[in-house]
């Protein structure tokens, strides 16, 4: 099987932290000093300002994909060519005034990047190949044009020159300026928006791991159309602007792929997923090109050399600056605050003393005020899956009660994670059912699994590397929580249970977390969920001694609350500690089910489970 | 020895014709006088304001000491990208002019200036989101008098607007479309017309040489790059007017990779003439498969475009022979100063002049003459006097057939293709017969 | 009748230029399955060869052909460089940087040949450009001919590196998992270098085929990037039958197109079919995704 959402290479290792107070102010300074540009009495710098201007809302509009959520659309061309050809053929052929034509090239535009989107995701088109098929997509559409005279073919349609403001076009070229100046300020309000709310958190999980974002009940592929609608309509607004601005809409004006090339590019100078980043880094490349063209050509080869000197800056800025300007400026920032004597601390784990044990957390109001119950929540029945000619999991029939602990054992490839990835929804079994709470869950999606309250964690932890420890805990709260405060406060407890810290600053990103950090962060996920079932894939693989009590510690505790737990697990003391019911599986079949006495001391399961290995911990095992 | 001949000579003509009432024993000590500035200036790129130029304008008028004005004249094409096969030619031809004429002491306007010229070159990257982004740039300074440009469809209408809105004199010295015409932009002009009427011309030139040579063309194809559908229609409509069976009208796009299936058709179909525009790439193409399939039309034509590429002859070299080509001057051609242009070009270049070049030199013309009659130095002078040029073929070095007078659209009316055939790996002239200095070979004779 | 010799007619040709779009989509595929990396420079390393076989022809004076001696060296030096310049202090980075690097090197590319050869469309005509191999009525030139076979030779070169060399096994290690090849005690820059210089070499190679009937100009570089780009779409990665499949769809969609339709529509059923290919089966017709 073919895996189609990892994108080569598209692991981000990069802060979405970033959204810092310094980024907001650059934003605000360059709002407030741009209006100086038109009372400076040159036009040529009226212009030169209007382009960038232009560019920097290209690149805050396309950011919203291709930063936050890492959909990295080569394809915005079509957007942006789709909103200007709308409102030239409406005035063109039906004489329907620009303003309104605006309107609908952007509703057109918002339409067109909501198919796309949708297309991708019915179709499961991710990662690098979602970028070909943007890509081909903005071919695909001036190719089309070319070939209807309805829509000028080749020639374009040509839009009389007017000084009238209610045709979209003035004279005074300051109009321009303040058309795209309004149009920034939206979108960086927008994109302030988006980065503060649980919606841009949403996203950058997403963007960091889509399948534990969904894990934790973030519907990934409704907030990808989403936010590619809002970043297609954007675009097609400025479609239409432009396409007034130069008075032609053309397959090689207004469906230029490159000028979307530049977008991306600046915007990767300025800093993918950042606030002030995309602004930045359009300014920067007019600065770059500006100094390039400042030195007047005399000849075709002196013009030749002065494009050389542009593609090596690329290259040069696309090797040294690999995180934009802003990760740079970041950087150094942390660089400084590292120094010693400035005294930031580097461990995101309390120490003992301020451990609080799970027990007293109750009382903050965690938890899940369930009581024993005798009708079971999650029932497994006849569970069924094949890979290939493999027969994963063999007629699995096991059923689980509200404040009980079933543990999974047996050898590799017994089928245990297989188990849990379908009761989690990431896969769909090939026969057999999974019901909580008397309704269906097998076959459905896995936010939607999550939604109806069954939380999970991965073997092999998935923490988003790219959010911070609270963050990461804050997008399953933020889900279920009315507000930033109560979602922080509820993170915070969740945080406090698995004996984790929030710290500010870069090393408190995923991805500078030690194992068993990873581990707690997954579980402290997991708990703001709010699910009434969870499924732990070996939470103690690779945890010492002095880590485990706690651990076990958390999950008696979380069984007292009343939350049922399948446990997946190998280290037989905590077998003991812990479970109380354990099922042995080997080779996709139960081979025995009872109390860890019970199973522990089956002649099958010592011989299959124990007796060739004659090692009681394994190494971890596959996935599949 | 040569050379002394040839330059002096060149120089005493513009200025005969530019103050006619000049006596000819005066004439001759200014020719020689001139020639030691033409030297000069070769080195410093601008006279310098005590050259022997002012003698010279002393003679002229009534002036005693004319003032020396720089004007900057911004040329915007295309010098790298697809499209810089068109425009580093014609920008070479319009340096070449303005070196000329300031090594000369700049244009004498009778208003007491003596103006030299100085090139602005801007590179529009064959870009066209570029090219009128760099025009916007270009008509904001305001020490930029007159702008030409552009080479490339695309871009040219929304150059064209900018400068209209800017209100700068925009001077364009290649076809170009025609909507440019319509858009109703009084400070545009153009050396040659529109496609409309630009296209014709190569139509109507295979049609007399035809007849003339006995053998007329009867079932003929159009194949025109898709990007100009107005060539095609023009072509087609002109055909049809002439009596020709247009057995074919095909569009065909720059994705294509091989004509052989078409020209496959077209062989078996009977067509006997081959009016064409094709961009550079697929000319060499056509004629290739022409050859490989031994297909025999009696005439194969273009209208501008890739025929005339310096890389067409250079790539195909025998292949090429008796190809006809639209063009706007050959070397060949009975005009007045003609022979001095071509070869000052190679004296100065080490090459051949391109076929592109003449058009910058004669738009490089054009600009002289009619700063020779502003007022004052500022574009709405310019644009006025731009509106009154009435320039013959050959008059200050204008190349271009068959002179220059624009109609209130700003569309020179005296325009007419120069019509080439290569022969001999030279392109000839050969139509029409008042300015072509050779013969054509009709039909084509088949491939050996 | 006549309808059947021009369908014979455009398939012959679709058929052999088609084989040529497999040999120049080959280098990028390599680039791709090893490295994750879209060179968007890799048309670029085409129109070299072109320059190459055309200063060859026009400079020496020998047949185009004999370029393909300097190609190899040239080629493989300059693939090396820009691979070690520029790849390696970049390994590692998101596509987005990948694709940024790609296409700073086209541009780079694309005005280092207008400077050093100038804008003019050119190309080499030789005898072989215009003499007709023809079965019955069908034909093509004989350039074709040789571009079309040397092509599936070259491939089959590449191939056997690939799947039957102790190198070729290398690098499907590298392509399959960088890390484990290194544990492995595979030197990964060194494999992927050389990997990479390869790909640049038959891109090279295939310039040096493509000159006697395609002209050269500074800018065809992405036109062939872009054509690449199409055929590895449309076979997927890590695949030579793919790669012939496909690059005889692109031909042959061009020249039937171009047969009977004004031939941008050639375009539209290109894309059309890649997108939709893209949404049904993203990993192309034969795709495994690495080498």
């Amino acid at each position: 099987m073919i895996d189609k959402s990892q994108a080569p290479n598209s692991r981000a290792k990069w802060p979405g932290y970033l959204a810092r107070k310094w980024q907001i102010g650059v934003a605000i300074f360059a709002l407030v000093a741009l209006p100086v540009v038109p009372y400076v009495n040159d036009p040529y710098w009226v212009t030169l300002i209007s382009a960038t201007l232009m560019a920097a809302y290209l690149n805050i509009v396309w950011n919203w994909a291709g930063g936050f959520a890492g959909l990295l659309s080569l394809g915005h061309a079509a957007f942006f060519g789709i909103g200007g050809y709308t409102a030239a053929v409406l005035l063109h052929q039906y004489d329907v005034n620009p303003w309104l034509g605006m309107v609908a090239g952007a509703t057109v535009a918002t339409v067109s990047g909501a198919a796309v989107a949708l297309a991708a995701f019915r179709f499961k088109v991710r990662g690098f190949y979602f970028a070909l098929l943007t890509f081909t997509a903005a071919l695909v559409l001036p190719a089309m044009v070319k070939t209807s005279s309805f829509l000028g073919a080749t020639e374009g349609i040509f839009l009389p020159l007017k000084d009238d403001v209610t045709q979209l076009q003035m004279f005074d070229r300051r109009f321009f300026f303040w058309t795209y100046y309004i149009m920034i300020l939206v979108a960086l309000v927008v994109t302030v928006a988006i980065d503060r709310s649980s919606l841009g958190r949403q996203l950058r999980a997403v963007k960091g791991d889509e399948d534990a974002a969904e894990s934790l009940g973030v519907p990934a592929a409704r907030l990808r159309v989403i936010i590619m609608s809002l970043s297609a309509g954007f675009t097609g607004l400025a479609g239409t602007v432009y396409t007034f601005q130069t008075l032609l809409a053309h397959t090689e004006t207004t469906f230029d792929t490159g000028r979307f090339f530049l977008v991306i590019i600046s915007t990767m100078i300025g800093g993918l997923g950042t606030v002030a980043g995309p602004l930045i880094g359009a300014f920067f490349l007019t600065g770059v090109r500006e100094l390039i063209d400042k030195v007047p050509v005399s000849s075709q080869k002196a013009a030749a050399v002065s494009m050389m000197v542009y593609g090596l800056l690329l290259i040069g800025v696309g090797i040294m600056f690999p995180r934009g300007i802003v990760g740079m400026v970041e950087g150094v920032g942390g660089f400084i605050g590292s120094l010693p004597g400035r005294g930031r601390k580097h461990t995101a784990t309390v120490s003992a003393a301020q451990y609080r044990s799970p027990i007293v957390a109750e009382s903050a109001g965690i938890g899940f005020g369930r009581t024993k119950d005798d009708t079971p929540e999650l029932v497994v029945t006849g569970l069924t899956k094949r890979f290939g000619g493999l027969l994963a999991v063999d007629d699995v029939s096991f059923k689980l009660y509200k404040g009980e602990i079933v543990v999974l054992i047996g050898p590799n490839g017994a089928g245990k994670s297989t188990i849990l990835e379908i009761c989690s929804g990431f896969l769909k079994p090939d026969a057999g059912v999974v019901t909580f709470k008397g309704k269906k869950i097998s076959g459905q999606p896995p936010h939607k699994v999550n939604r109806m309250g069954i939380g999970r964690t991965f073997q092999k932890t998935r923490p988003f590397e790219n959010l911070t420890i609270l963050e990461n805990v804050l997008v399953a709260a933020g889900l279920r929580s009315a507000n930033t405060t109560e979602a922080t406060a509820k993170a915070m407890e969740c945080l406090r249970l698995v004996g984790l810290v929030p710290q500010p600053g870069p090393e408190a990103l995923g991805s500078y977390l030690s194992t068993g950090q990873r581990k707690r962060l997954e579980i402290a996920r997991v708990l703001a969920t709010d699910a009434g079932i969870l499924l732990v894939d070996e939470p103690f693989g690779g945890l010492d001694e002095r880590s485990q009590g706690p651990l076990i510690d958390l999950l008696r505790y979380l069984r007292h609350t009343g939350c049922g737990i399948v446990l997946v697990e190998h280290k037989l003391s905590v077998v003991e500690a812990v479970a109380d019911r354990v099922i042995a599986l080997d080779s996709g079949r139960v081979i025995q089910e009872g109390t860890p006495q019970e199973v522990l001391q089956n002649r099958e399961v010592i011989e299959a489970y124990l007796g060739g290995a004659g090692e009681l911990v394994k190494p971890a095992p596959n996935r599949h | 020895m040569k050379e002394e001949n040839k330059v002096p000579g060149e120089i005493s003509r513009r200025r005969f014709l530019q103050r006619s009432g000049l006596l000819a024993v005066g004439l001759g000590a200014v020719a020689l006088v001139g020639c030691g500035d033409d030297d000069d200036g070769e080195e410093t790129g601008t006279p310098t304001g005590t050259s022997p130029a002012g003698t010279s304008t002393g003679q002229a008028t009534a002036t005693a000491s004319p003032r020396l004005e720089t004007v900057n004249i911004g040329l915007l094409y295309p010098l790298t990208g697809v499209a810089s096969g068109f425009g580093n030619p014609i920008v070479d031809g319009f340096k070449f002019a303005f070196d000329r004429i300031n090594a000369a002491g700049g244009v004498k306007n009778p208003n007491g200036m003596n103006i030299s010229i100085n090139p602005v070159l801007v590179d529009t990257e064959s870009s066209p989101d570029v090219a009128p982004q760099k025009a916007e740039e270009l008509g904001n300074r305001s020490d930029i008098l007159l702008v030409s440009g552009v080479s490339q469809s695309a871009a040219v209408l929304q150059v064209a607007q900018v400068f209209a809105r800017l209100n700068v004199p925009l001077l364009c010295s290649v076809d170009a479309r025609d909507e440019l015409t319509s858009s109703g932009f009084t400070q545009t002009f153009r050396i040659p017309p529109g496609f409309d009427t630009g296209s014709r011309f190569i139509v109507r030139a295979m049609d007399e040489i035809g007849t003339a040579a006995g053998e007329p063309m009867t079932k003929v194809a159009i194949i025109y790059h898709s990007g100009v559908p107005a060539v095609g229609d023009s072509m087609e409509e002109e055909a049809t007017k002439l009596g020709f069976n247009v057995a074919e009208k095909i569009s065909y796009d720059s994705q294509t990779e091989d004509f052989t299936t078409m020209m496959v058709r077209l062989k078996d179909t009977g067509v006997d003439g081959l009016i064409l525009n094709v961009l550079s790439a697929d000319a060499i193409k056509l004629v290739q498969v022409m050859k490989q399939l031994d297909y025999n039309p009696l005439g194969v034509g273009a209208h501008a475009g890739g025929f005339n590429d310096a890389g067409f002859v250079a790539t195909l070299g025998a292949d090429a022979e008796n190809m006809i080509t639209a063009g706007w001057f050959f070397t060949d051609e009975q005009v007045d100063g003609a022979d001095a242009v071509v070869n000052e070009w190679k004296q100065t270049t080490g090459n051949d002049i391109p076929i592109l070049a003449p058009l910058g030199i004669s738009a490089a013309a054009v600009v002289a003459n009619a700063l020779s009659r502003v007022e004052e130095l500022s574009r709405e002078a310019l644009i006025q006097a731009l509106s009154e040029t009435d320039m013959q073929l050959g008059e200050d070095d204008f190349l271009v057939a068959n002179g220059c007078k624009f109609d209130a659209t700003g569309v020179n009316t005296a325009f007419v293709h120069v019509v080439g055939q290569y022969q001999g790996g030279v392109g000839k002239s050969i139509w029409p017969p008042d300015i072509a200095g050779g013969e054509a070979v009709w039909p084509r004779p088949a491939w050996s | 009748m006549l309808e059947l010799k021009i369908i014979s007619q455009a398939l012959a040709v679709g058929v052999f230029i088609g084989l040529t779009y497999a040999l120049v989509t080959l280098g990028f595929s390599l680039t791709f399955g090893i490295m994750r990396v879209i060179n968007f420079a890799h048309g670029a390393f085409v129109m070299g060869g072109m320059y190459l076989a055309l200063k060859t022809f026009q400079d020496l004076g020998m047949s185009p052909y004999f370029a393909v001696i300097f190609a190899i060296p040239i080629a493989s030096a300059v693939g090396g460089a820009v691979y070690r310049l520029v790849f390696v202090p970049a390994s590692g980075r998101p596509l987005e940087t990948q694709f940024i690097l790609g296409l700073g090197l086209a541009i780079f590319f694309e005005n280092a040949a207008l400077y050093l050869f100038g804008a003019d469309i050119v190309a080499v005509n030789i005898d072989l450009s215009t003499h007709r191999v023809a079965v019955a009525d069908v034909g093509i030139s004989a350039a074709q001919l040789i571009a079309g076979c040397a092509s599936v030779f070259m491939i089959a070169v590449v191939a056997f590196v690939i799947y039957r060399t102790a190198f070729g096994r290398q690098v499907r290690a590298v392509a399959q998992d960088p890390q484990a090849a290194q544990m492995c005690g595979i030197k990964v820059h060194r494999v992927n270098m050389a990997a990479f210089a390869l790909g640049v070499t038959t891109a090279a190679i295939g310039g040096v085929l493509l000159i006697p009937f395609t002209a050269v100009s500074p800018p065809i570089g992405l036109a062939f990037s872009l054509k690449a780009f199409i055929v590895l779409v449309v076979a997927g990665v890590g695949t030579v039958p793919g790669l012939l499949v496909a690059g005889l769809f692109l031909g042959i969609t061009e020249s039937l197109t171009a047969a009977y339709l004004p031939s941008a529509w050639a375009q539209v059923f290109e894309l059309v079919a890649v997108v939709l290919l893209l949404i049904v089966r993203p990993q192309g017709l034969f795709g495994r995704e690495t080498w």
